[in-house]
């Protein structure tokens, strides 16, 4: 099982705190995220992939507190245990 | 009269003669500094001997708005208070947002010097070219809130805008605030203070010309198309909309870099009580609030249980009497900031400066009798907040000493090593031993402690302009520059920093060029924020501020015990060499003359 947990504008616009993913072998992110999308039947990964497939880079995904921009981006694997935060782009100071 | 953006006009008061005169700005002197906190710091420089006590009354108190102030470029809403600062005696220059700058450009005034010292406490009125010194016994005493209602009323122009000090100014706070439409802060470096040393309370002004532009076809063009690259952009259009700056606690803390306890730890075990998404969900926030010109609107309205209103607490508040005071009471927070706005105290030195205290406290330091039986000073506690932050705008028992910042308060106490502070001023809410560009920024940043002189979290956690490995040293001396002279600039041009997650240098150098005859280079438009960076600099080190103190507190040498970043720690020292390399200075942090004359300095 992976837990993908939301926060910022995901948390208050989906309206869901988490979701736990069952995955049977190894698993890329981008193929996670479209499955998570799937089971919490709510849109959201158009906010961290842009048109063209490619991850935003104001969004932020971490996986284990690891930053996917300085793992392998959408290609990051992930495995049973994993447990992933999910920001849409934000900013302030 | 005209009011021409190309005319910029100082009024010079001085509060001891009573003179009051009108000064035309050499236009030249604008090209190579804008305004507001870069033109404001040449004057400084050239009128004060940069050795003087801040609060004696050689120092000078100048309010400059940028350029662009009061147009209808997006987010010029910006205005500057530069003097010699208290806290830190660097050069201090204090930014603040909502109304009163562009109502003060708008009444055709770019810059108000103040010289002297009042014999008793005055205010100073403004309407157009109507200005005057008036009496403000009346107001000395008073909450920034009373005082900027009952001056708007005896103005007899309910549009009015004012700038006031609180108690804390009255009282020489070192970390006290300069408060403008009652709830936005020219909060750092002690502005407020020397405020206060000159007797002044208050500036109230109206202003009836709009500003006008040369082309003005080209420049609504440029100010259209910003807006639009603003409201598209997902950080300036849709996250600081709807969550304001405190969008950032999850992400902050997430990233392990939330400092908590006095930045002895990188996570909040209670931040979900006190984040952006609880003041929504808690339904304490009401409405989000925009300043001038401003198509972002990060203000928070905010109306609390207990039946407290106002607007915040912004990101860095909420944290400096949150998870840096390890306190989880989001009421006591934002009651906390209100009461700061009120007193006119800065936010962020006003919570680290009692996380510091509560340290010491808990560590044996300080004693218990010294607390005049006051609330114990235990992490935690939301009570002490409420009961020290008003002992501290009072200079009452502890407060008196709280009064001095963090570092002297712990330095008294015999551990000055728990005051997590640069340059004697507090830092904010990034631990930078997981940020190593910001890291740097923070040691070397002109006024001491601080985020908005070079946010490297924007590349290093935020991915933007592009998503920076944060614990890379690798080119990010260079980096930090860059972000340097470019927020000179954005001060300079008084726009919001905020603008810069959706602009790049480009989109500032258009829209400088479209309202004036500058014609500049993008190049050479940070060649204006190089010179504005080496300028504060050049006065500091006239000041008796060498280079020794580009550092961080020795805390930050050690490792992060938790987080995403656990065992990192700062490796600020390996990149001043390489940065005072890309700065053109010598290996030991000083400016060459030849530099100085580069830049036209000296």
């Amino acid at each position: 099982m992976v837990r993908l947990n939301f926060f910022t504008l995901f948390r208050l616009e989906l309206g869901i705190r988490n979701i736990d993913v069952e995955i049977e072998k190894e698993i890329k992110l981008s193929d996670l995220l479209y499955l998570a999308e799937k089971k919490a039947n709510k849109k959201f990964v158009h906010k961290l992939i842009d048109n063209n497939g490619n991850l935003l880079s104001s969004a932020i995904i971490l996986v284990n507190g690891k930053n996917v921009h300085h793992l392998q981006k959408l290609e990051t694997v992930i495995k049973d245990g994993d447990e992933l935060a999910l920001f849409p782009p934000g900013g302030g100071g | 009269m005209a009011n021409e953006l190309m005319d910029v006009k100082a009024l010079r008061i001085n509060l001891k003669t009573g003179d009051i005169k009108q000064e035309n700005i050499d236009m030249e002197l604008v090209k190579k500094y804008l305004g507001g906190r870069g033109l404001a710091s040449k004057i400084l420089k050239d009128e004060i001997d940069p050795k003087i006590d801040p609060l004696s009354e050689a120092n000078k108190l100048i309010f400059a708005n940028g350029l662009l102030t009061g147009t209808a470029v997006p987010t010029a809403g910006r205005y500057m208070v530069v003097t010699k600062g208290p806290l830190t005696g660097t050069i201090a220059s204090s930014n603040s947002g909502g109304f009163f700058g562009a109502e003060l450009r708008k009444a055709g005034w770019s810059l108000v010097i103040i010289e002297g010292k009042a014999e008793k406490p005055v205010y100073i009125s403004i309407k157009d070219s109507d200005v005057k010194i008036n009496d403000a016994s009346h107001l000395w005493g008073k909450t920034t809130d009373v005082t900027t209602d009952t001056l708007i009323d005896e103005f007899g122009e309910k549009n009015a805008k004012v700038a006031c000090i609180g108690p804390a100014g009255e009282k020489l706070v070192k970390f006290a605030a300069i408060i403008n439409d009652k709830a936005r802060a020219a909060g750092r470096t002690g502005v407020g203070a020397v405020m206060g040393s000159k007797n002044l309370k208050a500036i109230v002004v109206k202003g009836s010309e709009r500003i006008d532009v040369m082309d003005k076809a080209a420049f609504m063009d440029a100010v259209k198309s910003k807006v639009d690259l603003i409201r598209k952009d997902p950080i300036t259009g849709d996250g600081l909309p709807k969550l304001g700056t405190k969008v950032l606690d999850s992400i902050i803390n997430q990233s392990g870099l939330y400092p908590t306890k006095n930045f002895q730890f990188g996570t909040f075990e209670y931040v979900e009580e006190v984040n952006g998404e609880a003041l929504v969900n808690k339904g304490y926030l009401i409405d989000n609030k925009a300043c001038y010109a401003c198509p972002i609107g990060c203000g928070r309205d905010v109306v609390l249980p207990n039946g407290r209103k106002g607007e915040g607490p912004e990101y860095e508040s909420a944290w400096a009497f949150g998870a840096d005071c390890g306190v989880k009471d989001l009421i006591a927070i934002s009651d906390a900031n209100f009461m700061c706005n009120e007193l006119g105290l800065d936010t962020i030195s006003a919570g680290t400066t009692l996380a510091c205290a509560m340290e010491l406290y808990e560590k044996g330091y300080l004693p218990k009798e010294d607390l005049k039986n006051g609330p114990e000073l235990k992490f935690g506690s939301s009570e002490s907040l409420l009961y020290y932050l008003k002992k501290i705008a009072y200079r009452e028992d502890l407060g008196d000493k709280l009064a001095e910042g963090s570092y002297r308060f712990a330095e008294g106490y015999g551990h000055p090593e728990l005051s997590m502070s640069v340059k004697k001023q507090e830092l904010p809410a990034y631990d930078p031993r997981g940020v190593q560009g910001h890291s740097l920024e923070y040691a070397t940043s002109n006024r001491g402690g601080c985020h908005v002189r070079g946010y490297m979290i924007s590349p290093e956690v935020l991915g933007v302009p592009e998503k920076l490995d944060p614990q890379s040293l690798e080119g990010k001396a260079g980096w930090v520059k860059i972000f340097q002279d470019l927020t000179a600039v954005i001060d300079s041009a008084g726009l919001c920093l905020f603008s810069s997650f959706a602009l790049g240098a480009d989109d500032y150098a258009e829209l400088i060029n479209v309202g004036t005859n500058f014609g500049l280079t993008t190049d050479e438009v940070l060649k204006i924020g190089e010179r504005i960076w080496n300028l504060e600099r050049q006065f500091n080190f006239e000041a008796g501020i060498t280079p020794d103190e580009d550092k961080l507190p020795e805390r930050f040498k050690e490792p992060l015990p938790d987080g995403s970043q656990k065992g990192s720690f700062s490796h600020y020292e390996d990149l001043l060499v390489e940065y005072y390399k890309a700065r053109g200075w010598t290996n030991d942090g000083i400016i060459p003359q030849e530099k100085l004359k580069e830049l036209e300095i000296a």
